[in-house]
């Protein structure tokens, strides 16, 4: 406290009014305030005769050791009568304002006056602004604090008193939670990091920017600090429990100097390894192929994100496969995130808000998937007025519009959008005229603020593809995602969040062109989850997240049927599989000293396979395979075949050395009953997922992972150094010619391996200045081992061998260079290993031709990748109050015009057999994007 | 309009070029793996099995047989029936196989390592239909079966094909050479100045390279239409007369199977989303050493062919062509050389009193059909 410098200050009071926000009610006795400070041991006896307020307090200024704040225009300039005989200093002051109708309050040997009014309690009374701190004191209101809010707005910068002077004097430490808004829009700021100066307390807002926090009784300055955002600095005085609201506004013009940002701060101080935040305006500088900004592509720029090739947003992950993610959109699941081939991811980018993958320390209310979540929030609607924007490109056009049903209550935000390269495509040439493609999507999300203590989102998700690639076979998919949240807030201390969705994710293959054979087949797997998460801060210490999960799945494996009634197609249609998965949690994030810190969290899940369904049976202790198929065993609806269940466990230590750097360290293990089938490199869409049953067991993995963090410059600069080991059983390879559809005897045609994935992966990252971006490299590896005849089949002799996206080395370089404020030119760079294949060994003469021989799996590799892009921002003029922006994105993707072979593949031709380099962009690909806002 | 046009070029742009050649070097060499192809035929077919070697892939295309190995067929009653040696690593006999009994292959190469199959049992074909209809991918044949006993469930499918060919010309004339090579003047081919017609008609052939096979169990078993061949639109195959014999050969499951992976394999790659290669489950094995590499799946089967023709004059707008070049020359050495260089002369255009004065002559091809690959032997059932 000594270290604030006050001064005498003028007030404005037309500023006065507009700084003061909602509610600004602080609940206060001065007399104990007084009692112990002091003042009231101090007597004087004084008469002021028609002496005017001002000149009253300088004297009683050289009468006591106080010195008094005040602005001179609040003051009556009416001449006032007193005197005192020998009156406690505190009674005369009393006598002395009331007269006045003023308020006091006392810092130290300061005394601030103010002016109040007593009209509404509820109702902003009055603040004392100064260009420095101040402390509030409502002398006349001595209430108890109850469920009362603080709205502190974007420009304001009193001292927030929070708690009341009755809260529990032997207790030290209140709970204090609010929301992080924006202050334009209301929306809530995600992701906003909340942190007290020189001391080590501080969090994060969650996607709802709601925040909580443990604060010691006394004086502290709140920062809060999120990318975008003008940073806040609140000074705060804790007396009991509260809440404060906070506004931030929007940075529109970039600060010059250092800036501090949220997740910077974040990244050395939490517990969490392995985990990257990219809000959509750093996704959007990125470039991509077709100028379209790609929230999962995003992520293969960081270290540790890696796909097998430009055809795939399937990401892998520390050697994970492209299945163990689990991609969540607002809570609810998207089984195929791809577009268009795989060439867009399928999220609207103007409805993002930022996306966050976790590789290593995987908080305990997630769960199901064995090496990521990569959550990604949308905006929600803008409360206050409506606003939308739109983009064109060369092959896709899209929109957003928001805003509020019920101004301040609730609001919508829905987004689409489409392709039109359909048409294009019929005028390429031969090779190509055939091909068809096209794709949409929807995106709807609904907020509505029930009431302070309770809010309601709905989230729906809709998307379409279809494609045919030069034959007449047509392959279709779809997403369909609904998902209701309900958070409710308890007290200050606790608070959940409740959603029940559905998600569902089918396609359908169709050929028509012989009638007799006309056929269509289809995959479709739908889930229900429930999911409830408590947050419960139990004290400055303990920080508790507890809840449930609960998920049933449904899977139509397939079903062969005739597309017409000329079709003499005998029907197939697989039996339908069924799930329950129940998982309880609890994690605790345990701030055990001032520098170390641990997130401890244990997990258990229950799964069961459940009827009705016919189960194959195999000879006892025989090989799985079909010769050894005896016969079924039926099972009834609901009955319970199979149950695999256990604990989880996420450990996470983090060890502050000094401010700017930490150690971390954590342990996870994860449990997965969900598979995706696929003898494909790349994540196709047909593709088909399958439950753990009697005969496929859970895939599980464990993790072991190790980080040094680094803030450099102020925290503009950050240095990560992570290193991992991982564990993988039960991943599921396929045997050698796998039938992977319409088999219901899957399990003769899988593979159960053994994995092990580990690497190295370092980060050099600035997301500020008119220069920023990030390095990454990582040095990793993921090897499969099938070694165990009794489970299928040996592959390379037992050997461990590299699955199918081990790429070694992998660098990236995202820069991005601000010429000026509507002007900036973004380069990336990326090279990695070229994937493994398998090559042919040999070659043999069979039915007319000469054939190549496949020897061991994945022992050689593709050619290496690098890829440059170029891209140019231009924005709009940015006055404020203009009707439409517009901004321009001009770029060149594979700038250098390299073939990057996606495979190389041999096949027979004529009698020979001739190998290939197969691209997907064979040249530099320019493109353009137009972008409108209103 | 003119941005349409820019945005096609656009996308031409991105999607050329994408496939290149490729040829890495691949060091490891195999070491010469048996390939067994064919199966134990059941009925009155012969019976051919082929033995050869696998090669290193960067290799010439030279396939080396394998000689001289004593193949038998044996049957599970013990009986035995060898198979004769006919050259280019072939062997034949016609088998008289109980349809009771499970046969297998048993192979002893020349230097001693023995080779059988598992025992399989016998295969009955169902009979062939073929059909073919004209459409705009061109002509497609379609082999049709059924097998009302339900027993067979998996087919694959061989054939071969002959067609053939006419000059556009037909010629009398033939060049006078001088020493170096160059000709110096004409003759006619005949002293009584007929057509040489043995280059004007000649028939060539093919064999079926792919694999043909079809799973039946998905399908009515009336109404199986398998397109086993499809020749393009204004194919020199269908430019006269055109012949295609059909085999349908029943597989056993696993037969298939093996079939299926050796298309996916060798066939179907180059997409974006290939299934990755790997190994063939062959029903072969090395009774020396279990872990050597055998390629092949014998089965035990009958065949079912059908053998027709198609006549261009059952076809609408075939629109087969060649082109040719054709030109004119006075009967002297200079006007020859520089008129008709490169060409066959054909026939005299003029005939003044010492003889041809001027004469045609055209391209080769459109003269001789065997230098468009024809051979002039024409084949025993072919009509005039």
């Amino acid at each position: 406290m000594k270290n604030y410098n006050f001064k005498h200050f003028k007030l404005n009071d037309s500023k006065l009014i507009i700084s003061v926000c909602l509610l600004a009610i602080l609940f206060f006795s001065s007399n104990s305030l007084l009692a112990q400070d002091g003042l009231a041991k101090n007597k004087i006896t004084v008469k002021y005769e028609q002496v005017a307020l001002d000149s009253i307090l300088k004297d009683l200024e050289t009468k006591i050791p106080y010195r008094f704040f005040y602005d001179v225009q609040q003051l009556d300039t009416n001449r006032l009568y007193f005197n005192f005989l020998a009156e406690n200093i505190d009674d005369a002051l009393g006598k002395i304002l009331n007269e006045s109708n003023l308020h006091y309050s006392i810092l130290n040997k300061n005394i601030f006056i103010t002016k109040g009014s007593t009209v509404a309690t509820h109702l902003p009374q009055y603040g004392i602004q100064s260009t420095s701190n101040a402390l509030i004191v409502n002398k006349e209101e001595d209430r108890k604090f109850s469920g009362k809010e603080i709205h502190v707005s974007a420009r304001d910068n009193k001292t927030v008193v929070i708690g009341s002077n009755q809260a529990d004097k032997n207790i030290n430490d209140f709970a204090i939670s609010g929301f992080v808004r924006d202050a334009k829009t209301d929306e809530p700021v995600g992701a906003a990091s909340l942190f007290i100066s020189n001391s080590p307390i501080g969090t994060v807002a969650d996607q709802y920017g709601f925040f909580k926090l443990m604060l010691p009784r006394g004086v502290h300055t709140l920062n809060i600090q999120s990318i975008g955002m003008e940073d806040r600095q609140i000074p705060i005085r804790i007396i009991g429990e509260g809440r404060i609201n906070i506004s931030m506004d929007t940075r529109i013009i970039a600060l010059k100097g250092v800036v501090v940002t949220a997740e910077k701060m974040n990244t050395i101080r939490n517990t969490q390894l392995g985990v990257q935040k990219l809000n959509i305006k750093t996704i959007k500088q990125v470039p991509v192929v077709f100028g379209e900004a790609d929230v999962l592509r995003v992520l293969l720029t960081t270290p540790g994100v890696k796909s097998v090739g430009e055809a795939s947003t399937g990401l892998n992950v520390r050697g994970g496969s492209a299945d163990q993610n689990l991609i969540l959109f607002n809570e609810t699941h998207v089984f195929n995130p791809a577009h268009f081939f795989g060439m867009f991811s399928a999220f609207n980018p103007e409805i993002v808000k930022d996306v966050e993958i976790f590789k290593a320390s995987i908080p305990a209310k997630y769960g199901g998937r064995l090496s990521s979540v990569i959550n990604i929030s949308t905006k929600e609607g803008n409360k206050k007025k409506y606003e939308g924007s739109a983009g064109i490109g060369l092959l896709t056009t899209r929109f957003n519009l928001e805003g509020p049903i019920v101004k301040d209550k609730s609001s919508f935000i829905i987004g689409g959008r489409t392709t039109y390269a359909n048409w294009l495509l019929k005028k390429l040439p031969s090779e190509y005229k055939n091909s068809k493609a096209g794709f949409y999507d929807v995106n709807l999300v609904l907020t509505q603020e029930v009431n302070k203590k309770n809010t309601l989102y709905i989230t729906g998700y809709m998307s379409n593809d279809q494609f045919n690639l030069n034959s007449d076979t047509v392959y279709a998919y779809n997403n369909y995602n609904a998902s209701l949240k309900w958070r409710h807030s308890f007290h200050n201390k606790l608070y959940s969040l409740t959603s029940v969705g559905f998600d569902k994710y089918q396609y359908q293959i169709y050929s028509k062109k012989i009638p007799v054979n006309a056929y269509k087949m289809s995959f479709d797997i739908s889930q229900f989850h429930f999911k409830s998460n408590f947050n419960y801060l139990a004290s400055n210490k303990h920080n508790l997240d507890y809840g449930f999960n609960g998920t049933l799945y449904y899977i139509n494996p397939g079903s062969y049927q005739p597309y017409n009634n000329e079709s003499q197609i005998i029907p197939k249609v697989m039996q339908r599989e069924q799930a329950l998965e129940m998982a309880l949690y609890l994690s605790d994030t345990y701030k055990i000293s001032r520098k170390l810190s641990a997130d401890l969290g244990l997990r258990y899940s229950l799964y069961s396979f459940l009827g009705p369904s016919t189960v194959n049976n195999y000879r006892e202790g025989a090989l799985i395979i079909e010769e050894n198929l005896i016969g079924t065993t039926q099972y009834s609806k609901g009955k319970n075949i199979q149950t695999y269940q256990g604990p989880e466990f996420r450990i996470g230590l983090r060890q502050l050395i000094n401010p700017t750097l930490s150690l971390k360290a954590g342990y996870n293990s994860l449990k997965q009953n969900i598979h995706m089938l696929t003898n494909t490199t790349a994540m196709a869409p047909t593709d088909i997922w399958k439950l753990s049953d009697a005969h496929i067991k859970p895939q599980s993995g464990d993790q072991l992972s190790l980080g040094l963090f680094k803030s450099l410059k102020s925290n503009t600069i950050e240095i990560s150094l992570e290193g991992y080991y991982k564990r993988i059983k039960n991943y599921l390879d396929f045997r050698s010619g796998a039938k992977l559809v319409l088999n219901n005897h899957i399990e003769t045609d899988v593979l159960p391996t053994n994995g092990k994935a580990y690497g190295v992966e370092f980060q050099l990252k600035k997301l500020t200045g008119k220069l920023n971006g990030w390095i990454s490299y990582s040095y990793s590896r993921i090897l499969l081992k099938a070694d165990d005849f009794d489970k299928g089949e040996i592959i390379n002799n037992g050997a461990y061998y590299p699955a199918n996206y081990d790429k070694p080395h992998d660098a990236t370089i995202v820069s991005n260079y601000k010429v000026s404020h509507r002007f900036s030119v973004s380069v990336n760079a990326t090279y990695s290993t070229g994937r493994p294949i398998t090559l042919p060994i040999g070659k043999y003469y069979y039915n007319n031709s000469f054939r190549t021989l496949y020897g061991n799996r994945n022992e050689h590799r593709i050619p290496d990748y690098f890829r440059m892009d170029l891209s140019m921002n231009i924005d709009g003029n940015h006055k404020l109050n203009q009707k439409t922006h517009n901004s321009w994105t001009i770029g060149v993707y594979n700038l250098t015009g390299r073939k990057n072979p996606f495979s190389v593949y041999y096949v027979s031709e004529n009698g020979v057999i001739n190998g290939y380099k197969l691209s997907i962009f064979g040249s530099a690909i320019p493109y353009i994007n137009f972008n409108i806002r209103f | 309009m003119k941005k349409i046009y820019l945005l096609i070029i656009y996308l031409s742009f991105i999607f050329t070029g994408c496939k290149e050649l490729y040829n890495p070097n691949i060091t490891t060499s195999v070491n010469g793996y048996l390939t067994v192809e064919g199966n134990i035929l059941y009925g009155n077919d012969v019976t051919t099995i082929k033995l050869s070697r696998s090669i290193g892939l960067n290799n010439l295309n030279k396939v080396i047989h394998e000689d001289y190995a004593y193949v038998v067929v044996e049957g599970d009653d013990n009986s035995k029936h060898p198979l004769s040696f006919i050259g280019n690593g072939n062997y034949q006999s016609k088998l008289n196989l109980n349809k009771a009994v499970q046969y297998r292959i048993n192979i002893t190469t020349r230097i001693g390592n023995n080779y059988v199959s598992n025992y399989a049992p016998v295969l009955i074909t169902p009979p062939l239909k073929t059909s073919w209809e004209q459409n705009n991918n061109g002509v497609e044949i379609y082999a049709n079966t059924s097998d009302p006993s339900g027993n067979t469930k998996y087919y694959m499918w061989q054939y071969d094909e002959d067609w053939e060919i006419r000059s556009v010309f037909l010629s009398n004339l033939k060049y006078t050479y001088d020493n170096n090579n160059n000709p110096i003047g004409i003759e006619y081919i005949f002293l009584d100045k007929s057509y040489d017609t043995s280059i004007y008609r000649c028939w060539k052939n093919s064999l079926s390279r792919s694999i043909l096979i079809a799973d039946g169990t998905s399908v009515n078993n009336s109404t199986l239409a398998f397109p086993v061949n499809k020749i393009t639109p204004g194919s020199e195959k269908l430019s006269v007369l055109y012949h295609t014999a059909i085999k349908q050969y029943a597989v056993s499951a696993q037969g298939y199977q093996f079939l299926l992976q050796m298309k996916k394999n060798t066939e179907q790659l180059g997409s974006i989303f290939d299934p990755q290669p790997t190994s063939l489950k062959s029903n072969i094995y090395c009774t020396n050493n279990k872990n050597e590499l055998v390629i092949g799946y014998v089965d035990v089967t009958s065949v079912s062919s059908k053998a027709f023709f198609i006549n261009n004059s059952e076809l609408q707008n075939w629109r087969y062509s060649l082109s040719c070049i054709v030109a004119e020359s006075e009967n002297k050495k200079d006007s020859i050389q520089a008129k008709l260089a490169g060409l066959t002369p054909t026939i005299p255009l003029e005939i003044g009193r010492e003889g041809i004065k001027i004469l045609q002559g055209a391209s080769p091809q459109c003269v001789d059909c065997t230098l468009r690959g024809g051979i002039k032997t024409r084949p025993p059932y072919w009509p005039n």
